[in-house]
């Protein structure tokens, strides 16, 4: 008994994991498919601030979710320097909201 | 007595006010004066919109001021005079067979007369960081990436990463549109941060800004656009053209739309110049529309015809994202799917595009664990472009599914028609060909391709072993592989080689030198064939495009400013082993020539702030300045300068401003019409025709058509 609880548990880990995994790799290649990567990275600046950066700006910050969806649809200027963030009408809310739930944690490939 | 005495000043009055030289009925001819008297070298435009498409061509005066244009379709024109230290004359309207006397006028300031100088004149007065500044130390050091190990590195980006698509010192370019300013809040450096965003090449903009650390890119660009604002003026004057420079004919018409741009022009078979002798001009849109752009040049008519895809889902640039315009506001001017960066026409007049068919992954057939000769050596899991055909014969298209990426595409002088090409980026690290003769025998696109790596013989045993990677040490029983692959490329008429050129770090993004590479294909070329690299001698770097002349000598230019010729011939040391594997032997094979203009402030005056996109030699004579003439497209000369008998003839194109090009081809529409029946064609390169003349949303790309006369007046 104990060997299938121990079994199903870990195969919903694995599972849950896999799927985080999916998750994150369709938001990379949303975000490759919208462009971003060319002004971001994964760490450190390239044109803007790389995103390990900004999860650790919004962390446990309520309500940032909904305010970068804002930033990123229609741009923003001011908080990481000089080069203003264009605006992105083009991306629906869906897309903003996976594109932004994994850059807050932190844009991880896998 | 009186009378004779009246004859003769009547004779010296017809002296004074005809030309003098033999006018046909479709010339218009005449002399220039101004102020200071008879205007020698400078330009005379004619320019019609009677005819289907805007048509306009232009002549320069000789030693006395006198000018004949010659061979001008029937219509009415408006005639006028620019040159340097002048400003544009009045527009005269005139006909065919009309004898002018123009007036010229001289420029009243300095600053107007600049207004007509090339745009390097303009884009040399950008500050480059001194060679101190490198390596750069970073975002919180001086805000140049710590990549950016050379000063050269800086330069070759902005020439091969800003230069490859604007017309930099351009009027639409040293003059930010009050859009901007307006958005950045008057400043300077945020406008320019706002104008690399506008329009859908912006994440494009975005990767050669990080290039450059884009704070200080920004900065750079905003100081130097700040100090023309408030009157700063170039520190260089252009000179008038003369010599040979004065027997050029340009004829231009307008094509495609102000909203498409182009990349190449197409008239020929490279091979044999008399193909489509008078037949239709061919363009080659990339990322801006699938509608490939015609010119019949002899009855003034623009066409175009849309090229297919192969799967709907092809990524199109329609949903790239983008910033506000200063000129098109949101909308997006793009919708390109096809992506078609280059071509080439076959000894049957059918034409092949490097061009995207489908989305970015590969069929199974090229990924490891498929049988194809190729994949077996490198499988390829990627492609950016691959090849389309279209006859205009039967009016059909082929869509050929290449498992590598295309960039240019030439045929070889073998049996089979062999399509050489070139991907680009250096990121496959493989050249691709297409064997036009079995695909046409077969239709079978995986039989007839192939491709490879390109292996260097480090161990000098002659043949193709065992490889380490480019970013393995040398192992003295391996062969090493260089991690680049074509950007130039060329099939040589002498022997079985194929050359190409790799990009050097401002286009590769890679810390790699540019080389020219030499492929000996050999009898599986999959399995055998080996490369030779060769580096541009010290001081120099940023090789782009080549071609190869009938002797085998190899031409290229440089973002250092020259053109290069590479003569293999000369080379005294060993061409294989280990001593070559970074390809500094054979400096003795290089000679170079200084492109024409100012050098940036504080760098090598041996090199010149100009950047030539490629370079095309004329085998065939088709300009008139004779066989084996090397032609590099001088993007900030605005003009194709060409290297006759060791000289360099800079033929400036003046109208509208901003000429900008990317390659020529030759054609010979008639062997025996002496000049006439000859010309090189080429087309506006730039992504942003709205940036030419003064900016505008109604400038449209053009094809232009360049012939020499044996002296300025002839007809």
């Amino acid at each position: 008994m104990k060997k299938i609880v121990f079994f199903l548990l870990s195969l919903t880990l694995w599972m849950a994991q896999s799927s985080f995994a999916q998750s994150n790799q369709a938001a990379a290649a949303l975000a490759n498919q919208s462009g971003c990567m060319a002004c971001h990275k994964a760490d450190g600046k390239l044109v803007g601030p790389g995103y390990q950066e900004v999860a650790e700006k919004y962390k446990d910050q309520p309500g940032a979710l909904e305010m970068l969806m804002q930033k990123v649809k229609k741009g923003g200027a001011g908080t990481w320097g000089r080069i203003p963030m264009p605006a992105h009408p083009q991306l629906s809310d869906e897309s903003l909201n996976i594109l932004v739930t994994w850059v807050l944690k932190g844009a991880p490939a896998q | 007595m009186r009378q004779s005495y009246l004859r003769l000043v009547f004779v010296a009055i017809c002296i004074a006010s005809s030309p003098l030289f033999a006018v046909a009925a479709s010339d218009i001819s005449g002399v220039v004066k101004s102020s200071k008297g008879l205007e020698a070298g400078v330009w005379v435009i004619a320019e019609t919109t009677d005819l289907p498409t805007k048509f306009t061509k232009i002549v320069v005066t000789d030693d006395q001021g006198r000018f004949l244009i010659p061979e001008l379709p029937s219509a009415n024109y408006k005639v006028w005079v620019r040159g340097y230290g002048l400003v544009d004359s009045s527009k005269v309207s005139a006909k065919p067979g009309a004898s002018l006397n123009l007036k010229a006028v001289i420029a009243p300031n300095a600053k107007a007369a600049a207004e007509y100088y090339p745009g390097m004149y303009w884009y040399s007065m950008l500050e480059i960081p001194k060679a101190s500044e490198f390596p750069g130390t970073g975002e919180k050091g001086n805000g140049i990436p710590t990549f950016m190990k050379q000063q050269h590195y800086w330069v070759d980006t902005v020439k091969n990463g800003c230069q490859s698509c604007h017309a930099l010192g351009s009027k639409g370019i040293r003059q930010v549109p009050e859009f901007f300013t307006k958005m950045g809040n008057g400043d300077s450096f945020a406008a320019w941060a706002h104008r690399t965003q506008a329009g859908q090449a912006m994440g494009y903009m975005a990767l050669v800004l990080g290039r450059l650390g884009p704070d200080k890119g920004l900065s750079l660009y905003a100081d130097w656009t700040d100090r023309i604002a408030k009157g700063e003026l170039p520190f260089a004057k252009p000179d008038r053209p003369t010599g040979l420079e004065r027997n050029a004919v340009y004829s231009m018409w307008d094509w495609s739309t102000p909203k498409f741009y182009m990349h190449d022009a197409m008239s020929t078979d490279k091979r044999n110049p008399t193909v489509n002798a008078n037949g239709l001009i061919w363009g080659a849109p990339e990322e801006s529309t699938n509608l490939v752009p015609t010119l019949d040049p002899v009855k003034n008519i623009a066409s175009s015809v849309r090229m297919p895809v192969l799967d709907p889902k092809t990524p199109s640039s329609t949903g790239a994202p983008r910033g506000p315009s200063a000129y098109w506001g949101d909308e997006p001017i793009w919708d390109g799917q096809s992506s078609i960066h280059n071509h080439i026409m076959d000894e049957v007049g059918r034409m092949w595009f490097a061009a995207r068919i489908r989305p970015v992954p590969n069929p199974d057939f090229c990924k490891a664990g498929s049988d194809h000769p190729s994949a077996k050596v490198v499988p390829l899991n990627e492609s950016l472009r691959q090849i389309s055909m279209y006859d205009p014969k039967t009016k059909e298209w082929a869509l050929i599914n290449t498992c590598f990426s295309t960039h240019h595409v030439y045929f070889g002088h073998d049996a089979n028609n062999t399509l050489w090409t070139s991907a680009g980026p250096p990121n496959s690290g493989v050249v691709g060909w297409l064997n036009t003769k079995k695909y046409f025998e077969t239709r079978d696109e995986k039989v007839s391709q192939g491709w490879t790596p390109l292996i260097i013989d480090a161990n000098g045993n002659g043949k193709r072993d065992e490889w380490v990677e480019a970013n393995q040490p040398l192992d003295p029983n391996k062969d090493k592989r260089v991690m680049a692959a074509f950007y130039g490329v060329q099939p040589s008429p002498v022997d079985d080689a194929i050359w190409g050129q790799a990009m050097d770090v401002g286009f590769s993004r890679i810390d790699q030198p540019g080389y020219l590479i030499r492929l000996n294909p050999g009898s599986d070329p999959s399995n055998t064939a080996l490369v030779e690299i060769y580096q541009s001698p010290e001081g120099t770097f940023g090789p782009r495009g080549l071609d190869v002349d009938s002797k085998g000598v190899v031409w290229t230019v440089l973002s250092s400013g020259h053109i290069g010729s590479f003569d293999r011939s000369k080379c005294k040391g060993p061409l294989n082993g280990p001593s070559t594997a970074e390809g500094k032997q054979c400096q003795e094979g290089w000679t170079l020539y200084r492109l024409p203009g100012p050098q940036f402030k504080g760098m090598d005056p041996k090199g010149s702030a100009d950047g030539a996109y490629y370079i095309w030699v004329d085998l065939h004579n088709t300009l008139g300045l004779g066989k084996d003439v090397p032609i590099a497209s001088s993007n900030g000369g605005e003009a194709l300068i060409a290297v006759v008998n060791g000289k360099l003839v800079n033929l400036h194109v003046p109208y509208p401003m901003a000429f900008f090009t990317k390659n020529v081809d030759g054609r010979i529409d008639d062997a025996n019409a002496g000049w006439k029946g000859r010309g090189v064609w080429t087309t506006t390169g730039t992504r942003t025709p709205f940036h030419s003349g003064d900016g505008s949303k109604d400038m449209y790309p053009k094809v232009f058509k360049v012939q020499m006369r044996p002296n300025p007046l002839a007809n």
